[in-house]
Formats: structure tokens, sequence, C-alpha cells
């Protein structure tokens, strides 16, 4: 689930804007350390973690509109450069992280009554697990309501469709690129805040997060919602099974998974073709 | 390009002295600059040529250089050499099976992807042993067609990069300037029409891929012997990152420009390290000014203040 909004983030941002944010799996990373950072820094009467969360998702949804905005400066030039621009901004992103922090795993305190388990059918899950898919639905939920319910959605719908007549209309495509992208980054912060609880919080798991990202919207098909939820369920499920075989192998498992999708049906699953 | 001939006239000089007049350890850095040349003229063939962005490219470098290191252990240096280019166009050309179809986002996606599936293989592969990298035999004298070799001396190495650097740098000159390459330059400009004339593109595309990957092979295989000990991390992410940013600093629209970048991308990084270990973060400073400040490149710039107005 955590997957899942990582991906999302991803996929509106592509259907919208058509561009790519390689940087996609730095912010997700930041947003970890930045809730990790603002539970470590301030007063203890402001400790909590959810405002820890919304502290990071704000901003890194804000570096999120800043490389937005960057984006723009490159004007009518080849979509190669926009997808190098993104890249230095994942790797500006990851060394600085890096260099502030340190490399070690860091764990964000669970707050207690997050941190129990719970016995289903005999078997114990850690409640914490049931947290991450009530926020992976809700977000589902709410980007779907986003999307196809609201007057912006509607506009970003519409431009993702033809660009050019919605500029014609009148519509101020910056101004929605500009919130789908904010949009994008911060559903992606919330899962890095989130993870933290989960796993550990290390410059490294940038990669991961965004290669898995990629894999899951290349499967989902591109600009599907829905596409990317089944898509980071199947990753998911299919991660902690090759997990049990072999631990390092899952991640060849869903290329190979991908690679297939991508031979047999290009726009993914659910996808429409666009680009 | 008249004007420039004199430049690479002194550069080729200089490149074949080299070892009588510096001092070891910038004639290392020099080779490694030679070596991955080659693997930034590969990658230009498939981002400047074809005007797609792969970013699992270090991944056939560091499969040549691991594959080579592997098999030296059991074949004599040519053998090995022979093999480790078998093992990068195989894993190649199913990587472009795949690739030959996408366009521009999903193809830098997927290479990214196959990338790092390549590199938790040997990262996997390697860490069986017990080992984190894989150091690099020392080359064995030998014999071939008679004539003595002796590649364990650095000396007879380097002169065996350059000569090999300068075969195959005009063997992908030549191919850039074939007819395939005419028709790869096409397919960046306009697949459609180059399709509307009957032409199989995405044949072409696997062709081009899969000779850009075993470029990239051989580079590895001939960089493993060079540095002695591989570390897993030039397959994976870093690697691929510093064969893109050698292509787009040195100019991903001329033939030169990939060499520029290597031999820019290779000293920068030599003298960065010795600053900070985090070096990758002004790499991408230094990528964020090229792309805003000089889309063609250093290259790309020199050649559009030399042409004629």
């Amino acid at each position: 689930m955590l997957l899942f909004l990582v991906a999302s983030g991803l996929t509106i941002i592509l259907s919208t804007l058509r561009k790519i944010n390689f940087a996609h799996g730095s912010l997700f990373m930041l947003a970890s350390f930045f809730a990790f950072e603002f539970l470590r820094l301030v007063p203890p009467t402001l400790r909590s973690i959810w405002l820890a969360i919304i502290v990071a998702t704000l901003v890194v949804g804000a570096v999120g509109a800043f490389i937005e905005r960057s984006l723009h400066f490159l004007g009518e030039r080849e979509k190669v450069y926009e997808i190098l621009l993104t890249y230095a901004y994942a790797l500006i992103i990851y060394e600085a992280v890096h260099m502030l922090f340190g490399s070690g795993g860091k764990f964000i305190k669970t707050p207690s009554y997050l941190a129990g388990r719970v016995n289903i059918f005999s078997t114990t899950f850690p409640v914490i697990g049931f947290f991450i898919i009530v926020v992976g639905v809700s977000a589902y939920v709410g980007l779907w309501f986003f999307i196809y319910k609201t007057r912006i959605g509607l506009l970003a719908r519409g431009i993702s469709f033809d660009e050019e007549t919605a500029r014609t209309l009148g519509i101020n495509t910056n101004r929605v690129f500009l919130f789908v992208f904010f949009l994008g980054c911060a559903v992606t912060a919330v899962g890095g805040g989130i993870s933290g609880m989960w796993i550990p919080v290390t410059p490294y798991m940038w990669e991961l997060a965004l290669l898995q990202a990629f894999c899951i919207v290349i499967i989902g098909g591109i600009g599907s919602l829905g596409g990317a939820f089944i898509g980071s369920i199947g990753v998911g499920q299919l991660t902690s099974f090759s997990i049990m075989i072999e631990p390092r192998i899952s991640m060849v498992m869903i290329f190979i998974v991908t690679a297939i999708v991508l031979l047999v049906r290009p726009q993914g699953i659910f996808g429409r073709e666009i680009l | 390009m008249k004007k420039l001939i004199p430049v690479y006239l002194v550069a080729a000089i200089l490149i074949f002295t080299a070892p009588f007049l510096f001092e070891h350890h910038l004639v290392y850095i020099i080779s490694l600059f030679l070596c991955y040349s080659i693997f930034a003229l590969a990658l230009n063939l498939v981002l400047g040529y074809m005007g797609k962005l792969s970013f699992g490219h270090g991944a056939f470098f560091g499969l040549g250089a691991f594959s080579l290191a592997y098999l030296l252990e059991f074949v004599p240096f040519p053998l090995a050499l022979l093999g480790s280019i078998a093992v990068s166009s195989f894993f190649a050309g199913l990587v472009g099976l795949v690739c030959a179809r996408l366009k521009s986002i999903y193809f830098a996606m997927f290479t990214l992807a196959a990338g790092e599936a390549i590199y938790f293989v040997v990262l996997q592969l390697v860490s069986i042993r017990g080992l984190y990298g894989l150091s690099v035999p020392t080359l064995e004298p030998m014999k071939i067609f008679g004539l003595k070799m002796n590649l364990g001396s650095f000396n007879n190495y380097y002169f065996f990069i350059v000569i090999t650097l300068f075969v195959l740098t005009w063997t992908m000159y030549t191919i850039t300037r074939s007819s395939f390459g005419n028709m790869i330059k096409a397919i960046r400009e306009n697949v459609d029409r180059v399709e509307f004339i009957g032409v199989n593109e995405r044949r072409l595309q696997w062709a081009n891929f899969l000779i850009s990957g075993v470029f990239a092979g051989i580079a590895g295989a001939l960089y493993a012997p060079l540095v002695g000990y591989l570390a897993p991390e030039i397959i994976g992410f870093a690697g691929s990152a510093e064969g893109v940013i050698m292509v787009i600093l040195g100019g991903p629209n001329t033939f030169v420009g990939p060499i520029v970048g290597a031999f820019l991308l290779v000293f920068i990084k030599e003298y960065l390290s010795i600053l900070t270990e985090h070096w990758l973060f002004f790499l991408g400073i230094v990528l964020l000014i090229i792309v805003y400040v000089l889309p063609g490149g250093v290259a790309g710039y020199v050649s559009d203040k030399l042409k004629p107005r």
C-alpha cells in the first residue's frame, strides 16, 4: 500500500502533464527523513506523528512544485531534457540527504496505539499494517474523488486529453499543472512519512521506491488510478512471495512481469494510449 | 571541422606518448578515461543518434567487466574477452527486444528497471562467494599468432587499450556514417515516416541497442583488468548515471562529444572524490547547469562557435 502512494502520485503527474518524474523516489525518501527529523527536533509537546507527516507532506509538496516550475524554464525542448532534469534532482536530493543525515537506517517510533498486534484467524498482524492499508485505500478514494468529482480534476483530465484545446478555452493550464504536481508529490510524501514506522529510513530507499513505482505504473497502465492500485497490490504480493523463496530476487521477478506486460499489452493492463 | 584537426592530432599524440611523459597515476586516469569514452560513445549511439535515454547501460558495461573477471579464472584473456562480449551482447539483445518497441518515457523507465534487475542478480551472484566485489586476476603473459604479449605489465596494457580504443572509435564512426546510422537518425527525427517508407524500425532500433550494448560491454571488459577490483556499483544506478552524464556533458549531437564528456567526468570525479565522497551531488548540479545552459554539451557549444556564419 505504501507502494500505491508512490505510484499513484507518479501516475497522476504522468497522465496529466505527460512528464515523468525521476525524482519521485527521492521525494518519498525525503519525506521520511523530514518526518524523522521533525520528530527529533521539535519540543515534546508537538511531537506527534500526524504533525510530522503533515509537515513532511507540505515541504515535499513544495519541493515538487519547485521542480515543476523549473521544468517550465526548459521551454519547448525535447522530452529527453525533462527526464534528465528530474534525474539531476533525484541525484541531488539523494546526495544531499546522504550528506546531511548520514546513511544509517532510522526508525520512526510508532505511537503506542498503532504499535500493538492483533489476532485474526490465529495469526498475529501488527496494527500498523492495517493502518497503512487504511491510509492507502483512503488515498485511493480521495484521489478518485479528486479526479472525477472536482472541477480541478475535470480540468486535469481535460488537459491530459487535449492540452491545446484546454488552453484555447481559457484554462490556466500552468496552474493546474502546478497543483497536480504538488498533489502527486504530496501523496507520495504521505507514504514516505508513514513508511518510517514500517521500514528503516535510509537514503538508499529512493531507488527501490522509484523502480517499484515505475513497474507498477507500467503494469497498471499510465494514467489509470485503478491500474496503479491493482498494480501495487500485485507487486507487493510478488515481492513478499519471492522474498520467501530468495530475498534479493524480488526486483528481478517484478522486472520480468513488467517486461511481459510491455510485450503483451504495451499500454498496461488498464491503460490507454497516451504520449 | 577542419579547424579542429590539429587538436585531434595533439590529443592522439599525447595519448600515445602518455606513459613516457606523465607519472603513473595520471596515466592510470587517462586509461580510465579511454575506457569510459568507449562506454560513452556506445551510449551515445542510443542517446544521441536514436534520441532515447537509456538508464541501463551501466549494466552492459558492468556485465562485460564482471564476466571478464569471472572467466579469467578459467580461460586466457582473449577467450575471456570474447566470452564477456557474448554475455553483454546476449543481455543487450534481450533488453533491446522489449526496448525497441517503447517510446521515450517508457524507454527510460524500462532501461532503468532492467539495469537494476541485472544489478541485483550480479550482486547476488557475487555475494554468494562471500565477497562484496570481485577482484580481477592479473593477466598472464601469452602468445597470440606468434607474438609475445605481456598484458600484465601496465604500460603494455595501456597500449593495448589505446589501440583497441582507436579501432572501436573508428568502427563506431563508420557505423554512424553508414546508411544504417542514417536510418537511426531518421528514426530519431520521425518514426512514423520511417515506418511509412517500409522500413522495419523496430528491428533497426533493436540492432542499434544491441550494437551499443556490445560496445559498452567491451568497454567494461577493458576496464576490469585496469582497476583490478570491481565494485557492483558500476552496474547499478551510479554506473548508468555516469554514462548518461558523460554523454550530456560532452554533447549528444556530436560524435566526439562523449569523448570530451568522459574526459571531463573522469577528471572531475578524480578531484572531487578527493575532496568529498558525495561527488554525485555535484555531478547532479553539473547536469542541471548543462541542461539549462548548454543543452548541446561542451562539444556542441564548441562546434557551434566554429561554424562559419
